[in-house]
């Protein structure tokens, strides 16, 4: 009751204001008719009795006012008539109030939109009790590539241990489910029954996985979660313990997750899971290259570091390889375990380019708020006469700061207001790019954790830009700013040496950030021009996409594939096309093949040991991406399966053979006593990346490779898809060649057809996506420091207005007015120049990562750079220095 | 008037509290009220009264409702709260261990010293 007191009190006051006031002026009233009637009484008249009661309890107007502090309102009220009187004046000043608007917009817009991605990247929050202390465990081999663990690694390390509470493991299954409209596909994910113990979340309804349903015959079990349950199986409330067809097997649903809940986390696909079932492959003690693999999470025990759980598992795996057969000891370098925290995971290939977009959007801010700095300073001594009369009304210092402090924070929170609706902009034109690069759930839309940073940086830029200016006003001594007129007042020297130094460290970063996007600039045009080594013009590339678990003991190349590549010959319009298992930078299946070439030389020399891409193509694949042979052929029409079987090797390969003679010799065995033969060397192209050398490659012909070879399995069997070469624009046969598929076989109609020239774009989406953000924010940068330089000359040369005249007037040449402008102008800018080359230094380490044929501390990048912002600078001095020699010396000194 | 005592800083809303607590009253009859409780000794400065009875209603110490004068005009009138009577034991105790204090201090003799 004591509490609430208040609070009603407040709400009244507030929020019924008038009522308030009603009430009061009615009980002062009653009580001064009361206190003259008694006046009245002891023999007064009733005009002076009125009189006199009015007088002893004070005026209306003070007891409300008296009324109002005595209820603690004073603050508030005084900050309420700040704020009318902060609106007033930023209306009598539109081109002042805009021009600060526009610049706090783009300021504080980009760091709005980067709040955005960072919250759903980096600060990404994960549905998991204590998500800190989930760590991903992985195999490490001697190049730091990681691959998932072995069941067996994975049992040893559960049950050895000692920083680890548990561990669970998991892997992605194939999931078509059957529903209402018909097979749905979902994201499946096969998992231990005790992954979501460790993940510390239990199911909404139902209940989670026992162990007994790893067992075959017992894990036809599924767990939902929400989207599944309810876009696809429409929420119905029963669904726990009904049966539902899943990969065309009959599973009983058992639970659903709590809305919210993924894994992994960042799969934005429906997702599933079913029990990863243990057959008697997994209970093995012999390891074999079979053996089944899982991604694995493991819960840290309180204090313990992933850097340790490393070295631990690693101590452990040492152990371990003792008990691999001997062939995989021999061939399997020395096996480490590491371990990253599971957030890390989430982003580790985007978080350079996050602290590089990080780092640049708070440069952006801090030019806004330098700018807007000086906006106010100059604002500040056009108001000194304004200032120094309510100092004389009687305000004190602190009361006058406190109201121009106000109207930075009105100003602030307008700024953010347009910033936020600017970033919302921004994120929508970007988003395609965002998405496939960082992986985002959709469209990003600020939650209160981005709205709270943003309300905190607006108070943080108001007073960054608005405080010293506000106490500077303050400071000016009365009788001085009293007695000079506006015009004249000229601004004193801290307050121009701040301006100077405002602009010059607007001009400085701004150099920053044009060096930066200069050098990323630079990065992109090299990528482009790097020789791919295939052709990307006219060609058209097709990713069948078919359920595995319908085609499982189907050879889908012959059945599916070999028909369809058919019917896209025949298509009018295509001139060549061909079945092959991995295209040049596509992101796809790719087998390794690791060889053991024992060289001639030397018998008891160790075996040469060569990794090789594996792939099968048809002999249309050199015509259709314009491949270039070293030596030999390629694979021809000749080359039929009843011929003799003959393979390629990339220059790369056949460099690495070399120690072991003549790669024209070189015969690989695939079983049955079949034996390719090397027909040809075809030149290096870039397999996996532009940034990437080739990667050493061996083919083999697609239309000779029979089912029961060994290297069937791992191209042809595995994954294919269709490249062609157009004769028209390739865009224009996608709609046909949809259809085709359509016809050929209903369930390629989830197939991905893409140019070759956006597969080459995707490729590069990092340094582009990086490039272009650099773009928009070095160039509204250059802007806003431009500004700041015209405003600060445009100031000094209206405050000069009298000077030049009197110049003028006493013979001064024009041009040699323009020429002082200038060099005054050219000093700032040079300052600025100085200390934007000294920051670039440190600046260009943090995009280091991205750059590609360009040095971080390239001279003619940051010489052409520097030109080109002199020369804007130069162009936005010369206006207002232009307005000051043209300056009417009769007009200018009747000014006063 | 000038037998009139000065108000001692800090009592007017001790004053108030316990004249609310004989009864409701309006600000008008708060002011009779001590005034004739103190014999007309007590001068209270009418300006001072209204922004006391604001305070102790914001701090929940008196609550107000609108009624009838006793010439039928409407009248807010005041009334103690729980929290007001509370409060107002606590200051009567305090008062008056404090009197005991100064009057002891301020009636010993010399001699007792």
């Amino acid at each position: 009751m004591r509490l609430t007191a208040p609070f009603c009190s407040w709400w009244k006051a507030l929020a019924h204001r008038r009522d308030m006031e009603a009430e009061v002026e009615a009980e002062l009233q009653f009580h001064i008719e009361r206190y003259a009637e008694d006046l009245m009484r002891n023999g007064m008249g009733r005009e002076d009795a009125l009189r006199r009661a009015r007088i002893e309890l004070g005026s209306i107007s003070v007891q409300q006012e008296k009324n109002r502090s005595s209820r603690g309102l004073r603050p508030w009220d005084d900050f309420y008539a700040d704020v009318r009187y902060a609106f007033r004046q930023l209306r009598h000043a539109p081109v002042f109030t805009v021009t600060v608007l526009l610049v706090l917009a783009l300021g504080i817009g980009a760091n709005a939109a980067m709040f955005s991605i960072i919250d759903a990247t980096l600060l990404h929050w994960l549905p998991y009790r204590q998500p800190s202390q989930l760590v991903s465990l992985y195999l490490l081999d001697d190049h730091g590539d990681i691959s998932w663990a072995y069941y067996q690694d994975l049992k040893e390390w559960q049950s050895r241990s000692q920083r680890l509470q548990a561990i669970a493991y998991y892997t992605p299954v194939e999931g078509f489910l059957e529903t209402r409209f018909g097979q749905q596909e979902v994201s499946a994910q096969s998992i231990s029954a005790n992954l979501f113990s460790v993940l510390g979340v239990q199911p909404e309804r139902g209940r989670s996985f026992v162990e007994e349903e790893q067992t075959p015959g017992r894990n036809k079990v599924v767990i939902l979660s929400q989207p599944v349950w309810r876009l696809m199986l429409h929420a119905d409330p029963d669904v726990v313990g009904k049966t539902v067809r899943l990969n065309d097997q009959p599973y009983t649903v058992i639970g659903i997750m709590p809305p919210g809940f993924a894994f992994p986390a960042n799969d934005r696909d429906p997702q599933i899971w079913v029990p990863a079932e243990l057959t008697p492959a997994h209970q093995k003690a012999i390891l074999d290259w079979s053996a089944p693999k899982y991604q694995v999470i493991g819960r840290l025990r309180g204090g313990a570091t992933p850097n340790a759980v490393g070295a631990e598992l690693s101590g452990i795996e040492g152990g371990l390889v003792s008990q691999y057969p001997e062939q995989m000891k021999a061939e399997l370098p020395p096996t480490r375990a590491g371990a990253m925290r599971y957030r890390e995971t989430l982003v580790k290939d985007s978080r350079t380019a996050l602290f590089a977009l990080i780092a640049a959007v708070s440069i952006m801010w801090l030019i806004a708020c330098a700018n807007v700095a000086n906006l106010m300073l100059a604002r500040g001594t056009a108001r000194q006469r304004e200032i120094a009369v309510r100092g004389a009304l009687g305000a004190s210092r602190w009361r006058v700061v406190r109201q121009l402090f106000t109207e930075s924070l009105i100003l602030s929170a307008l700024g953010s207001a347009a910033g936020l609706a600017l970033s919302q902009l921004v994120l929508g034109i970007f988003d395609h790019t965002l998405r496939t690069q960082l992986n985002l759930p959709g469209r990003l839309v600020p939650n209160p954790a981005v709205l709270g940073a943003l309300l905190a940086l607006t108070v943080l830029s108001a007073v960054l830009f608005g405080l010293f200016p506000a106490w500077l006003a303050a400071r000016t001594p009365l009788e001085q700013s009293l007695r000079q007129s506006t015009t004249q007042a000229g601004g004193s020297r801290t307050r121009q040496r701040l301006q100077q130094a405002m602009v010059i460290s607007e001009i400085g970063l701004s150099l920053v950030l044009l060096i930066a996007c200069g050098l990323l600039l630079r990065t992109v045009f090299a990528l482009r021009k790097v020789p791919l080594g295939f052709r990307t013009d006219h060609v058209l590339v097709l990713q069948p996409k078919l359920p595995r678990y319908k085609y499982r003991n189907i050879d889908t190349n012959r059945a599916i594939y070999q028909p369809l590549l058919q019917r896209v010959q025949a298509l009018p319009g295509v001139s060549a096309a061909t079945i092959t298992t991995l295209l040049p930078l596509h992101k796809g299946f790719a087998a390794i093949l690791t060889l053991n070439v024992q060289t001639d030389k030397k018998p008891t020399a160790p075996p040469l040991h060569i990794d090789a891409q594996l792939k099968a193509a048809g002999p249309e694949l050199k015509d259709i991406l314009g491949l270039r042979m070293v030596r030999g052929r390629f694979f021809s029409q000749q080359d039929t399966p009843d011929s003799q079987l003959v393979a390629v090797v990339n220059r790369a390969f056949a460099k690495l053979y070399m120690p072991a003679g003549d790669i024209m010799n070189f015969g690989i065995g695939l079983g049955e006593g079949r034996q390719a033969k090397i027909v040809g060397v075809i030149d290096d192209f870039h397999q996996t990346s532009i940034d990437q050398p080739a990667f050493p490659e061996i083919d083999f012909c697609a239309p000779q490779l029979r089912a029961t070879d060994g290297f069937y399995q791992p191209t042809l069997l595995a994954h294919v898809e269709i490249a062609m070469r157009t004769q028209t624009g390739p865009e224009q046969l996608v709609p046909a060649l949809r259809r085709t598929m359509l016809e050929v076989n209903p369930d390629l109609q989830a197939g991905e057809i893409q140019t070759m020239e956006q597969v080459v774009e995707d490729s590069m989406g990092n340094q582009l996506l990086a490039a272009h953000l650099l773009e928009i924010f070095a160039g509204s940068a250059l802007l806003v420091a431009l500004a700041g330089l015209y405003g600060l000359l445009a100031y000094l040369v209206a405050q000069r207005t009298r000077e030049m005249g009197v110049r003028i007037a006493l013979g001064a040449q024009r041009h040699k007015i323009i020429e002082m402008l200038l060099g005054q102008a050219g000093r700032l800018l040079l300052s600025g120049v100085i200390v934007g080359i000294v920051l670039s230094y440190a600046a260009a380490r943090l995009i280091a990562s991205f750059l590609y044929g360009v040095k971080p501390h390239d001279v003619s990048n940051m010489l052409v750079v520097t030109a080109l912002l002199l020369a804007c600078g130069l162009a936005a001095a010369y206006v207002p220095a232009r307005r000051a020699s043209r300056v009417d010396p009769m007009e200018a000194l009747r000014t006063e | 008037m000038g037998k009139h005592l000065e108000l001692l800083q800090g009592t007017l809303d001790m004053l108030i509290l316990k004249a609310v607590s004989l009864g409701p009253l309006h600000g008008y009859g708060v002011l009779l009220r001590i005034q004739q409780i103190s014999g007309d000794q007590l001068e209270i400065q009418q300006g001072s009264l209204y922004p006391a009875l604001y305070r102790l209603e914001h701090q929940g110490l008196i609550a107000s409702d609108w009624g009838e004068s006793e010439n039928n005009r409407r009248a807010r009138f005041y009334r103690l709260t729980t929290a007001g009577w509370k409060k107002l034991q606590k200051e009567t105790e305090n008062w008056n261990r404090m009197a005991d204090v100064i009057g002891g201090i301020l009636s010993r003799e010399p001699e007792e010293a």
